[in-house]
């Protein structure tokens, strides 16, 4: 049985046998792959939500339902692009769960009417000003359909290449291309209508 | 004075920059669902108890139990073997149409 130390976080390949261990039931193994990996999910998935509780609810229930699907891992990929996978599912189901009624998205801005944004900048001072801007976008992004909201987030906020997310969502890089097209210009509608530029 | 309800002129928001300020959030360092994690799926673990297999028939017997389901059962036996009885005499006619046929033909 190997000791009870955490993997190495750079060497991939050690993965195997903490897998292995934990397919088998071994739920300290498990947890050490979750002390490895728990930091690159936060990093992931805050993007998606910068509340604190709604992050922690989404980063664990990421590794619950990788601890469901481990007997599913293959070796032939590392260990952090399944969980990745994983952990955008859970970004995307988080997204469906907090999407604004469509009859939110005609909250433009009355005669004498506050704009939800102001509202937002407003109130929002305490955070600091990168997660004021991290809220209002999520606001934004909020009114577009689920499946856009976190393809935008994974492409704007993470930065990821849109072949990496068409590999994460489990879509061919033409399907990528056109739903990201899709998605950038029911964006700039919206925000045309929040007076943004794009 | 209210700033929400100005009619000042609203300086231009970029998408962009809003991004950009968006990106330098930093995720909360000391979060660690460890422990989390562990009771999540302890607990899962404890209420997921194995299901008895059921079968076409445990499920017959379960609707049972009720009495207008009792009655569409019986309703549905009575059918079936309505349309039995009537494929049955249906199938005597055709049998016998054959056997006439094959007279007729070795008359010839």
């Amino acid at each position: 049985m190997p000791p009870a130390s955490p993997p190495d976080p750079h060497a991939r390949d050690e993965d195997l046998p903490w897998v292995r261990r934990a397919q088998a039931g071994d739920m300290d193994a498990f947890d050490a792959l979750v002390g490895k990996y728990q930091s690159a999910m936060i990093a992931l998935l805050h993007r998606f939500a910068p509340n604190r509780a709604d992050l922690e609810d989404m980063v664990q229930e990421t590794f619950v339902h990788a601890w469901r699907a481990l007997a599913g891992w293959q070796p032939d990929k590392p260990f952090l692009h399944w969980l990745k996978r994983i952990g955008v599912r859970v970004g995307l189901e988080f997204c469906r769960k907090h999407q604004r009624s469509p009859f939110s998205q005609l909250s433009e801005r009355a005669e004498a009417g506050p704009d939800p944004l102001d509202a937002i900048a407003a109130s929002a001072s305490a955070n600091g000003p990168a997660c004021d801007a991290a809220d209002e976008v999520q606001f934004i992004l909020s009114h577009l359909p689920a499946e856009d909201r976190a393809l935008l987030t994974l492409l704007y906020l993470n930065e990821m290449p849109l072949a990496e997310i068409a590999e994460q969502f489990g879509w061919s890089r033409a399907n990528a291309k056109i739903k990201s097209f899709r998605a950038r210009q029911r964006l700039k509608t919206l925000l045309a209508r929040h007076e943004y530029t794009f | 004075m209210n700033t929400l309800f100005s009619s000042a002129p609203r300086p231009e928001k970029s998408w962009s920059d809003l991004t950009a300020r968006a990106r330098q959030a930093k995720p909360p360092g000391d979060l660690d669902v460890r422990c989390a994690v562990r009771a999540a799926i302890a607990a899962q673990t404890q209420t997921a108890s194995p299901a008895p297999a059921r079968g076409f028939l445990d499920d017959l017997i379960s609707l049972s139990q009720s009495r207008i389901a009792r009655a569409a059962l019986g309703g549905c036996a009575i059918f079936a073997a309505a349309s039995l009885w009537i494929g049955l005499d249906a199938v005597a006619g055709i049998d016998i149409a054959m056997e006439m046929q094959g007279v007729f033909l070795a008359a010839f």
